[in-house]
């Protein structure tokens, strides 16, 4: 099966709990062999969505079809899905090998088999010597591997992780974000990762869906998402930037407090634009180039950049130093000026 | 310090007079006299007493089995209802401890009797009237109904702290209903189900009321002759030496229970 085959369909999918709408008419595709992520902040209706594809959760209008075939209809222990939970939700009383081997045993594998495969499963995810332990006795990042390899040992069309990092303290989530991504490659299996955190989505998937309020805002490659938000609420949402609220007039950028400034054509129809920090550019002030004037207000050193709010007029500015070296870092209240291209500034077109 | 004196005058005292008498001879009137003997204790194993003894722990156990049968999907079901109806459910639960026990009894009696309700109802389809009191069945009947709250509750306690996404991990992994109660909800739950075999096992052992009502003179049950003992025929040491019998029994029963909770405390939290 050759990659960008259409594997998970989701078409029109609404739920709603009482008055909230969790999801409001979503449509999407995942396709086959890609890892896809959901994200989005808390209550944007993602795990809903998870849970619809899992089957915990029935929409109430809408079409769900995996591999063409309908998914709504069939219990979730019969889906080819298999979801790995934030909680990892190993059983306690069940060693590792029993775990992993416990979706095998449901679909009746005989015993030699199942040995085999929870053995091969468990050397994949680099736990052979943690067969006999019980969960209660193994690292946050053991127990994470267990539940991953747990979820993919009936070889699922697709796996489902929640919030897969959020457990882990912040050294294993990167080691865990390559394997991750390792794994995914070994074992050709689609995964789609839900989280609310922007850079495990972008770090992991190939596309990300950004939801909010139950509405998919974007659908794009982690790239396009960060370069070419449509929305406010995804250019506020994915990475840092300044977004200026305005009009367009004149091949000018007319945004409140803030001295007109020159912008593409592209921003006719925009109702806000947004600059990067790193397309920000602080220079002295009143030199050469300098498009807008502003004082340093605050600079937050990050080891391989430092970023720079700069008040201008009523708007805060955001801009990252790069390659700094030896020159000093620029102090409080000190004027400078602002500059960026001419397409630094991405138009966004929805609030 | 209260603790202790709380032991002593509550259990060790007692329980001290209890193993004393049941080494000593009866009195012409109740009481206990020399010479110290091991006659009661001999007695214990004749088969007459032997078969009660048996017959009443088969009774206290298909009672607990029963309990156990309704009372666990009960407390499944409480705790899978909203939080403040899961309050009211369980009010309800314990709300015949509210009336006296032996008018519960007595109004098992209403319902059984050959003129009672159950067997006017079956009159009516053609299959009465139907004599169910004065049965054994009358007598594992009433146990089971008096003791099923205390099966309840901790069952609902031990439900109540299962992380319910181990159910749906278990699901999402392809087991059906029955595995997952098999391998999931009741291994994780056995403690809380242990204890409610036991709050239903011990005082259903020990009953005398219920034998006594329900039972008429054909299901005498340990309790019976015990009593008997103390109240009929004033052979208080015969009777003490029952009544070690009983506890003797139940001691190895909870240490039984204490290790096998010992077991599923090494699965930790």
């Amino acid at each position: 099966m050759a990659s960008g085959d259409v594997l998970l369909d989701i078409h029109s999918v609404s739920r709603s709990f009482g008055d909230v709408r969790a999801l409001d008419d979503v449509s999407l595709q995942i396709r086959e062999n890609e890892f896809f992520a959901l994200l989005g902040p808390s209550g944007c209706g993602k795990t809903t969505l998870l849970r619809v594809i899992a089957g915990f959760e029935q929409p109430d209008s809408g079409t769900v079809t995996l591999d063409g075939q309908d998914l709504l209809p069939i219990p979730p222990e019969k889906r080819a899905v298999n979801l790995m939970f934030q909680s990892y939700a190993l059983f306690p009383h069940m060693t590792v090998e029993r775990n992993v081997g416990y979706g095998l045993v449901c679909d009746k594998v005989p015993r030699d088999e199942i040995r085999t495969r929870v053995g091969e499963v468990l050397a994949t995810v680099g736990l052979t010597d943690k067969r006999d332990a019980l969960p209660k006795t193994l690292s946050g990042g053991q127990r994470q591997r267990v539940a991953l390899a747990r979820a993919i040992v009936k070889r699922p069309r697709l796996l489902l992780l929640d919030e897969p990092l959020s457990a882990l303290d912040r050294k294993i989530r990167g080691e865990m974000q390559m394997e991750l991504k390792r794994l995914q490659h070994e074992v050709g299996i689609t995964f789609v990762v839900v989280t609310h955190d922007q850079d495990e989505a972008m770090s992991l998937a190939d596309r990300v869906a950004v939801l909010d309020r139950g509405v998919v805002r974007q659908l794009a490659s982690p790239m396009d998402l960060y370069r070419r938000p449509r929305s406010i609420f995804v250019a506020d949402f994915i990475g840092n930037s300044t977004i200026l609220r305005g009009t367009y007039g004149h091949g000018q950028w007319m945004a409140d407090g803030v001295p007109p400034f020159a912008v593409a054509d592209s921003a006719r129809e925009a109702i806000a634009i947004a600059l990067r920090p790193e397309a920000v550019t602080l220079v002295p002030e009143g030199s050469e180039g300098s498009r807008v004037r502003g004082e340093v207000v605050e600079v937050f050193f990050q080891g391989d950049h430092a970023l720079c709010q700069v008040r201008v007029g009523g708007e805060m500015f955001l801009a990252a130093l790069r390659d700094h070296g030896d020159h000093a870092l620029p102090r409080r209240d000190e004027a400078c000026g602002l500059t960026w291209a001419d397409d630094a500034a991405v138009p966004l077109f929805e609030e | 310090m209260p603790a202790l004196t709380y032991l002593i005058v509550l259990m060790v005292v007692p329980l001290t007079l209890v193993i004393a008498y049941a080494f000593l001879t009866a009195g012409r009137f109740g009481g206990v006299q020399g010479p110290v003997t091991l006659d009661n204790i001999g007695r214990l194993f004749e088969p007459l007493y032997l078969g009660i003894l048996v017959s009443s722990v088969v009774n206290a156990g298909l009672a607990t089995f029963f309990a156990f049968l309704i009372g666990f999907p009960a407390a499944l079901a409480i705790t899978r209802l909203p939080a403040t109806w899961q309050t009211a459910a369980l009010v309800a639960v314990v709300l015949p401890f509210w009336t006296n026990f032996l008018i519960r009894t007595y109004a098992w009696i209403i319902l059984l009797n050959r003129e009672g309700i159950l067997s006017d109802a079956l009159g009516l389809v053609g299959l009465g009237p139907v004599d169910f009191l004065y049965t054994r069945q009358a007598v594992i009947l009433g146990l089971t109904y008096a003791y099923i709250p205390l099966m309840v509750l901790p069952i609902y306690a031990s439900l109540q702290r299962l992380d319910p996404t181990l159910l749906e991990a278990a699901r999402n992994l392809g087991a059906g209903p029955w595995r997952r109660f098999r391998t999931i909800l009741l291994p994780l739950t056995l403690p809380g189900i242990i204890t409610g075999c036991l709050f239903v096992f011990i005082p259903s052992l020990g009953n005398f009321v219920i034998p006594e009502l329900l039972g008429g003179g054909n299901s005498q049950m340990i309790g019976n002759l015990v009593r008997d003992q103390f109240l009929k025929s004033r052979d208080w040491p015969f009777g003490s030496a029952l009544a070690l019998m009983v506890l003797a029994l139940l001691v190895v029963i909870v240490m039984f229970q204490a290790s096998a909770s010992r077991r599923t405390r090494r699965w930790g939290a």
